[in-house]
């Protein structure tokens, strides 16, 4: 039953009410899978909500999982999201101190950092790939200027 | 109108017939507007016992059984009830008070969050927050109960919402977007199912409650026999096919019969229809059918798979599923050849069915459950408590018709046989309902008694007293070198004088003869009775699979003897 872990994404159309939440995350909760990441906002439709969730696992673990989701009451549909048909950006903010400033600069100049707010210390805004977050929030921490981070989870579509 | 008149307008609107139930604090407006309908209340003296008697009364009647609490201990109460139920896909609404909505999570007094705890052991779990919302949540979780894979769902009513007074629309149906019955199965998986039984030489169905919860029963005796296909069972699938039909082979499992257990692992072909491979089934699963493939029929898309690789899985509706193999194998008129197969079955069953085995003495349960099956007509329902007397009557007492046997399968819960029994005998009050007991499981509701005595609803309730927690005890001798830990009961009550406090009967046997005269009489009683029957203390059931064991790991006595 096992296979390789990766990364697992699926997006969800759920009702836009309170528990819905906790039916969702209990799912994962009973068998132990960590959630790594969940975002959840409303949809284009007010009685709707779509969440984005990651966790990690194998092929075997996704298709059941699939379907534990697609069983749940409140539940309107399930999506596997695969990586080569999919598009996903996360948002960090991350406070840095005054001094990172220049390294700011050198770092980020693909337009990928962007300064929120300057003061004693800068609120930085960055968007990306996961991935992207990741390796911008360690090099951030590399240089000891990082005082706090705040990410928003992935969002994904799929581009068909 | 008030949302405590619509609650009750909208169960006479489910024609709901009987509650079960205990009054408290939260839910008195829904119990004052009982007394303007036609619903007869029975009242329980534990919520855990209400909840197990709504589960008999769907067991024994198909229909959706309903039980009734307070908020805070009485929710908490019934929780184990309604767990049961769920293990075991029972259709049922369970109904709790609820503290007002304007006191919620300040730790009012009795109250508990019980959609917290009632959503992890039901389907789905409705708080309606204003009297309109009342109809429809009743009728939703009606439907919610009684459909897909069956289940129970749980209502908990703040007291202001009971209380509050506005215009409330009654729905003449619901739909619920986020929910799928997976109703019609896919003919092509249908047909794959189909080749795969006449390619195969040595088939077996293994019946579960899906079958029996399906209503698939019928349907399930007419492909077996047309196809000339044993029937093994599960515990839950016990009258999915009579039990002394030929093709019959009884449970598999831990406590399965020799010739079920024998043949399961010489099939080359499982049709599991309505199973969820319970460990207590399957044993060791690595050793489970390992030269069978599996086709798994099941209308919960989420068994496939789950417990034991499935070959290929036919999700849907049971009876549809049948009814669509029966179709495709009359158009194709051709018939499985598995003759030298159909000979060992029945060589083994020959062997097997009747016998009594492992036992210390003459006056042994599996004696008892022999002459019970003579005694009684065959579509008496007999319920179980959980343990030895179980086992026992898996294995000894051969059921004939579907929701004939109530037993608590997934669960395990002690003290559930007496209460479902009350509750099957409110569902069926024209057949015999005899519980099963041993003294330890009737000691945890057997206060039962002053409802069953109260409401008139007499059951037999047969103790198989060994004075001890037996199936531990079997355990400790077995597997724990005789150290006996917290099992032997120094202290233990009369239960003849005991009965007859309630007002029921009470009788005590020694001999077969005695139990045959006693269990005859009380068949013919108009209340409940009592039979204590004092049995070897070490006594033990057998056939037995050990745990972690195969099902290859037959033990047929203490001593070691295998088969």
């Amino acid at each position: 039953m096992s296979g390789e872990k990766r990364s697992i994404m699926y997006s969800l159309l759920v009702e836009n009410k309170p528990g819905v939440l906790f039916r969702v995350a209990s799912q994962f909760r009973r068998r132990h899978f960590n959630i790594e990441s969940i975002a959840v906002g409303i949809t284009e439709r007010k009685d709707t909500s779509r969440m984005t969730v990651m966790m990690y696992g194998d092929e075997q673990m996704a298709d059941d999982f699939a379907r534990i989701l697609r069983r749940t009451v409140d539940v309107l549909s399930v999506d596997r999201l695969r990586p080569e048909d999919t598009v996903k950006r996360e948002l960090a903010l991350v406070k840095i101190e005054r001094e990172g400033i220049e390294l700011l600069s050198e770092l980020f100049d693909d337009g990928r950092a962007q300064v929120l707010y300057e003061g004693d210390n800068l609120v930085v805004q960055l968007v990306g790939e996961p991935e992207d977050v990741d390796e911008l929030v360690e090099r951030l921490d590399e240089e000891k200027v990082l005082e706090e981070v705040v990410r928003t989870g992935v969002v994904a579509i799929c581009r068909r | 109108m008030s949302g405590a008149k619509a609650f009750v307008k909208a169960l006479e609107g489910e024609d709901v017939d009987v509650i079960f139930g205990i009054p408290g604090g939260s839910i008195m407006s829904i119990y004052d507007e009982l007394l303007n309908t036609g619903i007869r209340h029975i009242l329980a003296r534990h919520e855990q016992s209400a909840a197990h008697m709504a589960d008999g009364y769907a067991r024994a009647s198909g229909r959706v059984g309903v039980c009734m609490a307070t908020s805070g201990p009485g929710a908490t109460n019934m929780a184990t009830g309604v767990a049961t139920a769920y293990m075991d896909s029972t259709p049922m609404v369970a109904i709790t008070g609820q503290v007002p909505t304007y006191m919620m999570a300040r730790d009012a007094f009795q109250e508990i969050d019980s959609t917290g705890i009632y959503t992890h052991i039901t389907k789905y779990s409705f708080q309606p927050l204003r009297p309109s919302e009342v109809p429809w949540t009743v009728k939703a979780a009606f439907y919610l109960a009684s459909t897909g894979r069956t289940s129970p769902i749980h209502i908990d009513m703040p007291k202001d919402v009971q209380t509050g007074e506005e215009e409330i629309p009654f729905p003449d149906s619901v739909t619920i977007r986020g929910y799928r019955r997976y109703v019609p199965p896919d003919p092509a998986a249908v047909a794959k199912a189909v080749d795969l039984l006449l390619e195969s030489n040595r088939p077996i169905i293994l019946a579960g409650g899906g079958v029996i919860k399906g209503g698939a029963y019928d349907l399930l005796l007419r492909f077996a026999e047309s196809m000339n296909i044993p029937v093994a069972t599960t515990l839950m699938g016990k009258g999915a096919i009579p039990e002394n039909h030929p093709l019959a082979l009884g449970p598999v499992g831990m406590h399965g019969t020799v010739q079920a257990n024998k043949l399961i692992n010489e099939t080359d072909l499982i049709l599991a229809i309505g199973v969820r491979f319970s460990d207590r089934t399957t044993m060791e699963v690595s050793g489970f059918a390992v030269d069978a493939k599996i086709v798994h029929f099941d209308v919960d898309p989420t068994e496939i798979g789950k417990n034991v690789t499935a070959y290929h899985g036919v999700i849907g509706d049971l009876r549809t599923s049948l009814k669509l193999m029966i179709d495709i194998l009359h158009e194709r008129t051709r018939r499985g050849k598995w003759g030298s197969w159909l000979k060992r079955v029945k060589e083994l069953r020959e062997e097997w069915h009747d016998k009594i085995v492992g036992v210390k003495s003459k006056f042994s349960p599996p004696h008892m459950l022999k002459i019970m099956r003579e005694l009684l007509p065959p579509d008496s329902i007999v319920t179980t408590e959980v343990g030895q007397n179980q086992m026992w009557a898996e294995l000894y007492f051969k059921v004939l018709k579907p929701r004939t046997f109530i037993t608590s399968g997934g669960l395990g819960t002690m003290g559930f046989g007496f209460p479902a029994a009350i509750g099957a005998k409110a569902a069926r009050p024209d057949v015999p309902v005899v519980d099963i007991a041993g003294d330890g499981s009737f000691l945890m509701t057997m206060n039962s008694l002053a409802t069953s005595v109260e409401e008139g609803l007499p059951v037999i309730v047969v103790i198989l007293n060994n004075s001890s927690l037996g199936m531990v005890a079997q355990w400790q001798r077995l597997f724990y070198n005789r150290r006996y830990s917290a099992v032997l009961f120094s202290s233990i009550p009369d239960f003849v004088k005991l009965a007859e406090s309630f007002g029921a009967e009470g009788v005590r046997v020694y001999t077969l003869d005695e139990f045959k005269r006693a269990f005859t009489e009380s068949l013919k009683d108009d209340v409940t009775t009592v039979i204590d029957v004092p049995i070897h203390p070490e006594e033990d059931v057998y056939p037995f699979v050990g745990p972690g064991k195969t099902l290859k790991d037959i033990l047929l006595s203490a001593e070691g003897a295998g088969v």
